[in-house]
Parts: C-alpha cells; structure tokens; sequence
C-alpha cells in the first residue's frame, strides 16, 4: 500500500509543535488513523487533546470517515473558544 | 451571499461605527451590539493580555452560517460580525456583533444567538497571558459534534458537499 504525506496545519495549543506538522499515513487511510498517526507523532500524552480536536479542509470539518486517497493539507482544531 | 450578513476576520482595531453603519437602515428600529473586550482577570489569575488565533477561512464560514441561521430565526434582521485576530492588551476589543431589526426583541435576542454560538462552534482560539510571564491557551467546546454533521465530500468526488 502506498505511503502519503499529510501535512497538518496547527492551531491553537498545537501551535507549540510549530505552524506545521507532517503525518505519514496509508493511501486510502480515515481521519482516524490520521489522528492516530498525530498522536504517534506528538505522544501519547496528547491522545485526549487529539480525540476531542477534529480535522478540516479548507472548505469545511471532515467527518470520522472521511478518506484521504492522495497527499494533501489540513488543520487540526482543538476545542474552541471564540468571543 | 446576503448583503444584509457582513462578517471578517481582522488583524486591526474593530471599528464600531463601521459595525453600526453596516446594520443601519431606515426600515430597522432597533440595533443591538455585543463587544468582547480583554478583561484583567480569569480563574483568580491576573491577566496582561490574550493572543487570539483563528482558522480565517472557517471562521469567517462560521459566522455567516450562523448569521444566516438567525436570520431564519429572525427575519428582516441584518448582521455585522468582526472578530479579532492576533494579540490584544487588557481593554482591546476582540469581537464587536451589530445585529438590527424592525423592533428591540429581534435585536436582544438575535445578538445573543450569534455569540453563543461563534462560542461554541467558530475555530478561534484564546491563549492568556499572565503577570507572572506564563501563558495558556483556554479549554474550550470540542468541534466533534460538528464532524459528525459534516457533509464534507469523501476526499475522491472533488465536490464541497458529497451527495453519492
């Protein structure tokens, strides 16, 4: 199966591991196993904070079952609290 | 788009003026106004200052979705929604929302809605900075529930909104 990179744009607390973050993942991988994959790459200490955060495209948040078929760019938002 | 929405993203001082300007019109009897401003204080902790950031082009998607939702709720209302990005001292103005309607009620009420909401649902992020040089960003209300009503494409049909 082919490997793909997942760039990942970082806000909020993520910020501390930079603007970005690059994620290795299977072609035809979920938007869970690319949250699996943050976590390998952050720590294990950061699984809470990944779970309760979702991923997003330009054009909108992805659902659980999303799939990525080729590399591309997304943004990781934690919880949020705007105002 | 609905010319009665108008909503942005700024990295300059939120103008009011423009805000109230934007939601007037002779038909409008009332304008509501909501300002969010850096307060000295949070959880016992004595604050200098918050650095705000934002997903620009979700957020400003947010804003109108939600404007556009009271407007549903409300109709004839109009809406002007700043929100700040970037690093504010204790006083600086992060939001300012402008909401007009025929009569106060529509007004009162349609205001509240879209603050509570961008609360709840826009991707901004507060990090607090405090008189002792430590700084933390806020927990806040997890997206979750908004990917599981996304409609976002699969990520092969190229559309915005998968309807296979």
């Amino acid at each position: 199966m082919e490997e793909i990179k997942v760039s990942i744009r970082c806000f909020g607390m993520f910020r501390q591991f930079g603007n970005e973050i690059d994620v290795s993942i299977l072609a035809n991988s979920s938007v869970d196993d690319i949250k699996g994959a943050i976590v390998r790459h952050l720590g294990e200490k950061y699984k809470e904070i990944v779970g309760s955060s979702v991923l997003a495209s330009d054009s909108g948040i992805l659902p659980e079952e999303y799939i990525v078929y080729a590399p591309v760019e997304l943004s990781i938002l934690p919880p949020v609290c705007g105002g | 788009m609905d010319e009665h929405i108008l909503t942005e993203v700024s990295v300059v001082e939120i103008d009011l003026a423009r805000a109230i300007a934007f939601v007037s019109d002779a038909a409008q009897g009332a304008i509501d106004t909501f300002i969010g401003i850096v307060r000295n204080n949070h959880s016992g902790k004595s604050v200098t200052g918050i650095t705000y950031d934002v997903h620009e082009n979700l957020a400003n998607q947010s804003f109108r979705e939600i404007c556009a939702e009271a407007q549903g709720i409300w109709p004839g209302t109009r809406y002007f929604v700043s929100h700040f990005y970037g690093v504010l001292d204790v006083g600086g103005v992060s939001i300012v929302i402008a909401v007009s309607s025929p009569h106060r009620a529509e007004s009162f009420e349609a205001c509240r809605y879209v603050i509570e909401e961008i609360k709840k649902r826009a991707p901004v992020w507060k990090q607090e900075h405090y008189f002792e040089g430590k700084s933390d960003w806020l927990p806040g209300h997890s997206l979750n529930s908004e990917a599981e009503e996304s409609l976002v494409c699969c990520g092969r049909c190229g559309e915005k909104r998968h309807v296979g």
